[in-house]
């Protein structure tokens, strides 16, 4: 079996969403990375933040990836893994590009807020006016800038927006800390335009 | 180290500040020519 | 393929519980008991670096390198213990022992009764995975290692891992178990226990009393094996490998004789296995895993490993495992997650079910 090492990761190789996400953690804070993929963000934070890092990971590739990278990674789906945790176990739950593809976005939203004292949270904005314009004049399926895929290449995916979400926290009684908003990887200050102008968001969430 | 196991002791060596013995004293030697086929999955420990 | 060895090894014994008897969890005690072992590589300057290799059911101390010299005795886990290898023996100390109650130069039921001057049979007291355990606590003493970096192991050798992490956790700091579980399911006693019935069947055995007679129970345990060897693989192997093809002909006989590929290999096997291993051993040894239950005494598996939350575990299962199906593993994650220690858990994809893990003799 030929493996290749994952590369090394530092702030010029992260993936921008990623780095919004690292800054909002603190040094030496306990994260448990939900969907932790390759690993590249527990890495990340471990190295420069000395953060005391887990992940829960469905992928063999992931999970083989994350301890080569010398990280703690369970595999298994994100429901079970947290389901295990005692209360308050970590400072930070994070759950990065995932949202669109949950089941039950408003139980794993408060499963992450009961093993974590706080959540990150980064989506792909379908609100942004490419993706309307797309729809409005193509009359086809909108495609995220940050998330390239088209709908038949995933088994289930949720289109949502910066305000959607921000309006499900508040049904849902959650909390929004911060929010973060990117522009093509950039982090841009939008105001109140910003579902219309940001192509990704980061939102730091607490118990309402 | 591209593996599983190999890649955990490592991690143990670190975290754990383990001091590895200076050298080893002993050159690897080769085995014989059937010494041990290698599964995949030794492949993926090993 | 040219590989890395720990080149050529001996097996050493070590000898306790001479003036005091060991006394086992059955309440029962037994003096004195030697263990076989095999040691590769160094030990470091603060005896930090050891790593402890289990074995499962039918292992023995010879885990690596060539014993006494022979290339035809390979170690049972020469595929990862080795310079370079995944236990690099340019790094770790790694020790193996056999489990008391096995046949590899351990005390078991065919070493000979002081008291009596005849092998044990029958009378050798009935022992489990903790007191394998605790005899390997007697010899770690002895080599005057305090705490080990890490125990290792497959099987009925993951449950000895799991022993050591759950009972005695100031002495470990890390623990790989592998392809097994925390505990013994009503499927793995019904299997033990048809190939126990199948020892006591045969007249040979002679209620364990064979050992001076010119047979031994060869038939009875042959058997045996060939139900572990079922067990081993998953359906799919069985497809793949063997398939419905005949050995040595071309169509059906309609007769007795060894016909299909899959019979020719658990005979072979079978047979293979009577002259290397104690059909008395295989009793005690698949009894000790029958009683392996580690959410016993409370009936909770993450209270039994309450003071195990510093140790790193690695738990690896395999996803065509039926024997130790991945639930096992996934089942110990959950415990241990919620007992505070830090796991890595990973779902191997196979098709070859334990063989995969059978490397050699492994079982």
């Amino acid at each position: 079996m030929t493996v290749q090492l994952p590369a090394p990761v530092d702030g010029a190789t992260l993936r921008p969403d990623l780095l919004a996400i690292a800054a909002i953690v603190p040094n030496g804070a306990k994260v448990l990375d939900l969907g932790c993929g390759d690993g590249a963000l527990l890495e990340y934070l471990v190295r420069n933040k000395q953060v005391k890092g887990r992940g829960i990971e469905i992928s063999e590739l992931g999970v083989l990836a994350c301890v080569r990278r010398g990280l703690s990674v369970r595999q298994g789906n994100l429901q079970e893994g947290l389901a295990d945790y005692p209360d308050a176990s970590f400072d930070f739950v994070i759950l990065s590009q995932t949202l669109p593809f949950l089941n039950d976005p408003a139980m794993i939203l408060q499963e992450m807020l009961r093993v974590g004292v706080r959540a990150i949270v980064s989506f792909s904005n379908w609100g942004h006016w490419r993706c309307r314009l797309q729809f409005l004049f193509s009359g086809r399926s909108p495609v995220a800038a940050d998330l390239p895929q088209q709908w038949y290449e995933s088994p289930r995916r949720q289109l949502l927006t910066v305000t959607d979400f921000a309006l499900f926290c508040d049904q849902i009684g959650i909390h929004i800390e911060q929010q973060t908003y990117l522009v093509h990887g950039r982090r841009v200050h939008t105001g109140r335009f910003r579902n219309l102008l940001s192509t990704s968001a980061v939102f730091e969430l607490a118990k309402g | 180290m591209t593996n599983l196991i190999g890649s955990f002791l490592e991690r143990l060596v670190r975290e754990e500040g383990i001091r590895i013995p200076p050298a080893s004293t002993t050159p690897p030697r080769y085995g014989a020519e059937d010494g041990g086929k290698r599964t995949k999955l030794a492949e993926l420990l090993a | 393929m040219h590989h890395y060895t720990v080149g050529n090894v001996t097996t050493e014994y070590f000898t306790f519980a001479e003036d005091e008897p060991f006394c086992l969890e059955s309440g029962a005690s037994i003096g004195p008991v030697t263990l076989a072992y095999e040691t590769y590589g160094q030990l470091n300057a603060d005896r930090s670096n050891t790593i402890l290799i289990s074995h499962a059911l039918s292992g023995s101390a010879h885990a690596a390198g060539f014993l006494d010299g022979d290339v035809e005795k390979v170690g049972w886990w020469d595929d990862c213990i080795g310079p370079g290898k995944a236990f690099d023996t340019n790094r770790f100390f790694v020790i193996c022992s056999n489990v008391v109650g096995s046949c590899y130069g351990s005390t078991g039921p065919a070493s000979v009764d002081a008291t009596t001057g005849k092998p044990f049979g029958l009378s050798f007291p009935v022992v489990t995975v903790g007191d394998m355990v605790r005899a390997q606590e007697k010899l770690l003493d002895y080599l005057g290692i305090d705490r080990i970096l890490c125990v290792a192991g497959g099987s009925m050798g993951g449950m000895q891992v799991l022993e050591w992490a759950a009972h005695h956790p100031a002495r470990v700091r890390a623990a790989i178990p592998i392809a097994t579980t925390a505990v013994h399911s009503p499927m793995l006693i019904a299997f033990s226990e048809v190939g126990r019935q199948a020892i006591y069947a045969d007249p040979a055995w002679n209620h364990g009393a064979y050992y001076d007679k010119p047979n031994k129970p060869d038939a009875g345990l042959a058997v045996a094996r060939m139900v572990g060897h079922i067990t081993y693989l998953s359906e799919e192997s069985m497809h793949l490998k063997f398939g419905r093809r005949l050995q040595g002909m071309e169509k059906y006989g309609y007769e007795f004789e060894t016909e299909f590929e899959i019979e020719s290999y658990l005979k072979y096997n079978g047979l293979k296995f009577t002259r290397r291993f104690d059909a008395n051993s295989y009793l005690y040894v698949t009894k000790a895993m029958d009683y392996f239950d580690l959410t016993q005494p409370t009936g909770s598996l993450a209270a039994t490993f309450a003071d195990a939350s510093h140790v790193k575990f690695l738990v690896v299962s395999f996803t065509s495992d039926w024997l130790y199906p991945s639930y096992h593993s996934k089942r110990l994650v959950s415990a241990l997650t919620a007992a505070g220690a830090d796991v890595t858990y990973l779902d191997v994809k196979s098709s070859w079910g334990m063989m995969h893990f059978c490397w050699r003799s492994i079982r």
